[in-house]
């Protein structure tokens, strides 16, 4: 799967909309859910909090792979989805680098907001969570000094700067 | 997902030796949209080595084969001496950690991210890793990870 972590935080996704916006906060089910970052439950703590701070959240969706261009053209097309899709003005897609790009791509024209980073592929167990075992940027294996078997996420992402959990 | 190609045949044999008790795990999720992995990749591999004279004990369906948790229930015969891993090489690391008794054998290399399309059954690679640049792009069949030289996606 891959290993992803934040870029940016709730006050970021906060500046970032404007209380004109129509929100919908959308989630990939895959590897995002494996790294505790995306998934249905955080996906509606976060819009119970946008909706808390004075945000207007039309739709929370839940994407079974954000990878996947029909699920995702399927949103944006299907008569039981596709008003509210053409109503929103931002889209908040929680997702890897991918899933984002592919988000921004299907719906084109309105805002997307990009603050998860896919940093590699790693394997994820119960008892240490998601590790990034092989990183796309070959230096990041030597800034990291990156063990064979891989190192956690929430190591990483400390080394590095980034943030883990549900914005 | 994570587009993988797989090894030539040749180069998965000479990480065999002929003594081995071969073991293969396909993985059924982003291997198998790549033509790396899943059942028919796995039996075809098995039916492979055992016309050239190798002992194959079973093929394992996993999943996911990077979750270490599939693997508690994994019907993976105890007498392999070594394992094929139809998967990416974060598979392999998972199966080398896993099974520290047997062999594991790296069958496929790691090209990049993809996104994907079932109803054009095309793949397309958006993100690769150090000197797969050239590959950045380029679509593929899903499931034969055949590439293609046109672009729809």
């Amino acid at each position: 799967m891959i290993i992803c972590a934040r870029t940016k935080s709730y006050d970021d996704i906060k500046a970032w909309l404007t209380p004109e916006d129509k929100v919908i906060v959308m989630t990939c089910n895959i590897c995002i859910k494996g790294c505790g970052i995306g998934g249905r439950r955080l996906v509606d703590r976060l819009a119970k909090k946008l909706d808390k701070d004075g945000f207007n959240v039309i739709h929370t969706e839940v994407v079974g792979f954000a990878c996947n261009k029909d699920l995702m053209e399927e949103r944006r097309d299907h008569p039981a989805t596709k008003d509210i899709f053409a109503e929103a003005t931002a889209i908040i897609p929680i997702a890897c680098g991918e899933g984002i790009h592919n988000a921004a791509h299907t719906f084109e024209g309105k805002k997307v907001f990009d603050g998860i980073t896919g940093l590699g592929v790693g394997s994820v167990s119960a008892k240490e969570g998601p590790k990034l075992i092989l990183p796309f940027d070959p230096t990041l294996a030597e800034k990291l000094e990156l063990p064979p078997e891989g190192m956690k996420l929430k190591d990483l992402a400390a080394k590095l700067g980034l943030q883990t959990g549900g914005f | 997902m994570i587009k993988s190609e797989m090894l030539a045949y040749d180069a998965i044999k000479k990480q065999l030796d002929k003594k081995d008790k071969v073991g293969i795990i396909t993985c059924n999720n982003c291997a198998r949209l790549c033509g790396v992995g899943g059942p028919e990749k796995g039996e075809e591999l098995e039916a492979k080595l055992s016309k050239d004279g190798y002992k194959v004990t079973g093929v394992t369906d996993m999943l996911v084969a990077c979750n270490f948790e599939y693997y508690k229930d994994a019907n993976v015969s105890p007498d392999a001496t070594a394992l094929l891993v139809l998967g990416c090489p974060v598979g392999l690391k998972v199966v080398e950690q896993v099974y520290k008794d047997k062999k594991a054998v790296k069958c496929a290399e790691a090209v990049g991210a993809f996104i994907f399309s079932p109803s054009i059954n095309r793949l397309k690679v958006e993100e690769v890793f150090a000197g797969c640049e050239a590959k950045k792009g380029t679509e593929y069949s899903i499931l034969t990870g055949e590439a293609l030289k046109d672009q729809k996606m």
